[in-house]
């Protein structure tokens, strides 16, 4: 019994839980649903059972753990103290092995986490994201009523295509003209992001040399690994960890910034992946204490606050990644009102999820967009003129949600609205 | 088709089939509650509306089917817990607050919407739902009906019955009425009053509406730390007796103030012996004296450290320490056995001593965190159910402490109600006289005994 085996990995884990459903409403999928099988507490409830013989776990079974966000917000909403995050990445590996028994999914999850991994893919992808969008064949392939034949979860899917923000973000040096130099940094570009929000990730770099550092973006960076880990390859993962611990301990660079929360939370918790004590658990503890996400450097940096008039109502939707794991929660905020004239209205249930998380949105549609379906309604009623968002995932969540809604709300990125503060400033 | 299949496809009628559960794989995650206790049911059904859980009642009439009512599953005496099998019916879908009333200061909820949600809500104008489980943010206002459940500050405000006003109700036979009213009070027998606490054993509340107060001008929360768990227990006593009444006096011992330090750091003292969590509420000059007084009557009792919230962040901290304490025991032991005897207040120190007492005796670790206040202990007894002997020692030890409770005055359940776990307990407190009183009741409204069996009666 493969699974059973990798639950009983991390069975201690499991038996911390003592089923007193704190963390119930703090889980998307209990929110949208009801149903505990959707629970944080129904899920470890499963992986119980696993381990005492009541049930064998069956593709059904599967699903209940496969609809699991990996969000992890029901970490800070359990007393216990149950480490959720370890227990749906050990499930998930067991049944990636068993999954991987036919042949035909070995070789799709193959083929989708190489190309998730693959920079020339992502670009690839981005082109023709752009070209989707330049000549609205959406439009088209409604007017021609193909959409009719598509099944439902490829018309979610379509309806997600992402915009997209300028050229591809390339790698190299970033140079600050600040007379006030300081340290070099690392900047990690993730996977996504740099094809399709090049403009957005210029601007975070832009951030960074205004305070003063030079900011490299060395081409040898490999995925995180959050993609894998999160669908239990394990082995690729441990692969992609070591080869970006090697790098970014090297002193050429003081810090390591991050802009995409999944991607951090996973580089900060690469000791996860290897034995108390061993070398690479060393090295990857270093390289945590030397990582920042992008929000929390410019919150503990920035001097000089922004002086662009921005007249609007504002609110913010955290990314998980950002809230529950890095426990990065209000610099972010602080950062927002930073700038001068922003009215900042929070949002509801700011700290449940989007739907968003990562592949997510293409593994499970249909929940993704339940999730997103409840979050777009919140913010529609929050009268925002723009919501912030402070991650990829997100950003193209909440947008494809808000273009859903025809809102007038505007999504952007927290680090697009201080740069534009700062623009605007010096005119 | 066979009798399952056949019930099944009817109950798929009703709710449409992603709101049924049949199968024990996924049926595992219904067992049990917020207790060790286990029963698989036959099916799990999530209606939408009042009407349908009029038709699944009918429906289990006819398969005489026992019907367990289920809310959020925190409950703390079994009472979920399907132990005879049976058509478990969660409200968890039927969670939309219908209507704040500001001018009456009313809400309609309902049944299966979270407890703290109402709050949330009622907060816009001003207004909050009084009664305040520790588990406020995750049960349901329908398992709140069920227990009559209390909360910290149901020491100042009252428990569930003093703040419902009406409820509506699916009886056993499919009928649906409301009990109570919406702004007075029904002359003739309260069937509010009566159902409220009746744990799914008379019916299913389907609506409620409850009373919404006034935030309080000015609230101020202290943590004070005492060299030992009697000196609390009687600043406790020695605080009301000064005929001060705050709106909360909770109580943590070492092991567990230690656990919810531990999962919060809240700035709770490491090592105390025990510490007391007041808050007083009102304008802020009274506020002022009564913290004065209070001040004045705990100083006889040796704190060791005092702490005042500064400001909302830290009294929510302070809160969420208090309120989580039962889950941060997790990080002691992976299962706890939850007793909640009631005892006069004056007899909280020496009823503490006897817990101690038999702890030792039991070689078993017991947590004491207590709603001091009102003289609800909450002995929570650590064990592993792993090891073998362990539950059985828990039980035992469990069940000689409400034996002392009820020796020294006090009552079986101060809040979590007797449900599953507590029910074979009911003799020492109640005469056969009264039990069979309370069975003619419950004949009353279920006659043929299909709502929550197992529950509440001892086994003959
Ligand atoms: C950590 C922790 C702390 C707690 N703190 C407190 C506290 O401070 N004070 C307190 O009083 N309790 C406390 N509890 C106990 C529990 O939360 C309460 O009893 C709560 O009211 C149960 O609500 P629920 O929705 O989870 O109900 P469940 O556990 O699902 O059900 C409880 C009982 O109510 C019945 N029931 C549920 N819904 C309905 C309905 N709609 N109609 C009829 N019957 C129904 C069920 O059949 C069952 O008998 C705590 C529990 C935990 C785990
Ligand atoms: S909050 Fe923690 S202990 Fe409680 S049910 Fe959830 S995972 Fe288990
Ligand atoms: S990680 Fe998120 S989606 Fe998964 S169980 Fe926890 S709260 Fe729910």
């Amino acid at each position: 019994m493969i699974i059973k085996e990798h639950i009983e990995r991390v069975k201690d884990e499991v038996y911390k839980c003592v089923h007193c459903g704190f963390c119930l409403t703090a889980c998307p999928t209990y929110l949208v649903s009801g149903l505990e099988t959707e629970s944080p507490r129904g899920r470890i409830s499963l992986m119980k059972a696993t381990i005492e013989d009541q049930i064998v776990p069956d593709q059904n079974t599967f699903l209940h753990w496969d609809r699991c966000i990996q969000c992890r917000a029901c970490e800070p909403a359990c007393p216990s103290g149950v480490n959720y995050g370890l227990l749906i990445e050990s499930t998930k590996e067991g049944i990636n092995v068993v999954r991987s028994k036919s042949k035909l999914y070995k070789f799709i999850f193959k083929i989708i986490l190489k190309l998730a991994i693959s920079n020339r893919f992502i670009n690839f992808n981005s082109y023709i994201f752009r070209i989707y969008k330049k000549f609205n064949l959406s439009n088209i392939f409604n007017k021609l009523k193909i959409s009719r034949f598509l099944p439902n979860s490829i018309k979610i899917l379509e309806s997600m295509i992402p915009n997209v923000y300028g050229k591809p973000l390339k790698y190299g040096s970033y140079l600050t003209s600040n007379s006030l130099k300081k340290e070099k940094l690392g900047f990690f570009r993730g996977c996504i992001m740099p094809g399709i929000h090049g403009d957005n990730m210029r601007a975070s770099v832009n951030l960074l040399n205004l305070l003063g550092y030079d900011v490299t973006i060395p081409e040898s960076q490999v995925c995180c690994g959050s993609l894998n880990s999160h669908n239990g390859d394990m082995a690729t993962t441990i692969e992609l960890a070591k080869s970006n611990i090697d790098l970014f301990l090297k002193d050429d660079y003081k810090y390591l910034i991050i802009s995409a929360a999944g991607c951090g939370t996973r580089i900060k918790e690469y000791s996860q992946l290897f034995e108390k004590g061993s070398e690479y658990w060393d090295k990857s503890i270093q390289l945590k204490n030397k990582t920042y996400d992008i929000h929390e450097f410019l919150f503990e940096n920035i001097k000089t606050p922004p002086r662009g008039v921005i007249n609007k109502n504002v609110g913010y939707q955290p990314a998980c990644h950002l809230l529950n794991t890095q426990k990065i929660d209000e610099p972010p905020i602080e950062l927002i009102k930073m700038v001068p004239g922003i009215n900042f209205i929070p949002i509801p249930s700011s700290n449940i999820c989007c739907g968003a998380g990562g592949a997510y949105s293409v593994t499970q549609p249909k929940w993704s967009k339940m999730v997103l379906n409840k979050k777009i309604n919140e913010i529609k009623d929050s009268h925002l003129d723009i919501i912030t968002v402070s991650n990829p995932g997100c950003f193209i969540q909440l947008q494809g949600g808000a273009e859903m809604l025809k809102l007038k709300t505007e999504v952007m990125y927290v680090t697009d609205l201080l740069y534009n503060s700062y623009i605007k400033g010096e005119d | 088709m066979d009798i399952s299949q056949s019930l099944n496809k009817k109950i798929i009628d009703i709710v449409g089939k992603d709101f049924v559960f049949a199968d024990k794989q996924d049926m595992v995650v219904y067992e049990s509650d917020g207790t060790h206790d286990k029963g698989m049911p036959d099916f799990v059904v999530l209606p939408r509306t009042t009407e349908e859980v009029a038709k699944l009642v009918l429906l289990a009439n006819e398969f005489e089917l026992p019907i367990i009512a289920r809310g959020s599953g925190t409950g703390l005496s079994g009472g979920a817990v399907p132990v005879h099998g049976g058509l478990v019916i969660s409200l968890n879908r039927m969670n939309t607050i219908i209507d704040i009333d500001v001018d009456s200061s009313t809400a309609t909820v309902e049944a299966g919407v979270i407890n703290l949600e109402i709050s949330n809500k009622a907060s816009e104008y001003g207004l909050f739902y009084a009664p305040d489980p520790s588990s406020q943010h995750a049960c349901t206002i329908g398992g709140n009906i069920a227990e009559n459940s209390g909360g910290p500050h149901c020491l100042a405000y009252g428990v569930t019955t003093n703040h419902v006003l009406a409820i509506e109700v699916v009886l056993p036979d499919g009928e649906i009425t409301w009990f109570g009213d919406f702004n007075k009070e029904v002359p003739g027998v309260d069937f509010r009053g009566l159902f409220i606490g009746s744990e799914g054993t008379f019916g299913i509340c389907t609506k409620v509406v409850v009373k919404l107060l006034q935030k309080p001008q000015d609230v101020k929360t202290m943590l004070i730390a005492f060299s030992s768990i009697q000196d609390a227990a009687n600043a406790t006593t020695a605080i009301i007796g000064a005929g001060i009444i705050p709106a909360a006096i909770e109580m943590m011992d070492k092991t567990a103030s230690d656990a919810a330090e531990e999962a919060t750091n809240a700035g709770i003292p490491k090592n105390s012996g025990a510490v007391l969590l007041i808050e007083i509420e009102g304008f802020e000059s009274d506020i002022n004296d009564q913290g004065k007084l209070i001040s004045d009557v705990i100083y006889e009792f040796n704190p060791v450290d005092i702490k005042i919230a500064k400001n909302d962040q830290e009294r929510d901290l302070f809160w969420k320490a208090r309120k989580g304490v039962l889950g941060a025991l997790g990080r002691i032991a992976p299962n706890y056995f939850l007793v909640d005897g009631t005892v006069p207040r004056t007899k909280l120190s020496a009823v503490l001593s006897e817990v101690s007492t038999l702890a030792k005796k039991y070689n078993l670790i017991v947590a004491n965190v207590l709603h001091a206040g009102d003289g609800n202990l909450h002995p929570c007894i650590l064990f592993d159910q792993q090891t073998p002997g362990d539950t059985d020692k828990a039980l035992k030890l469990g069940g000689d402490i409400l034996k002392v409770c009820v020796e020294n005055g006090g009552v079986l359940s101060g809040e979590h109600g007797i449900g599953y776990e507590k029910r074979d307990y009911m003799p020492l407190l109640f005469s056969e006289i009264d039990l069979n009183n309370m069975k003619i009741l419950k004949n009353i409204f279920d006659p043929d005994g299909l709502f929550n069996p197992g529950k509440i009666f001892p086994v003959e």
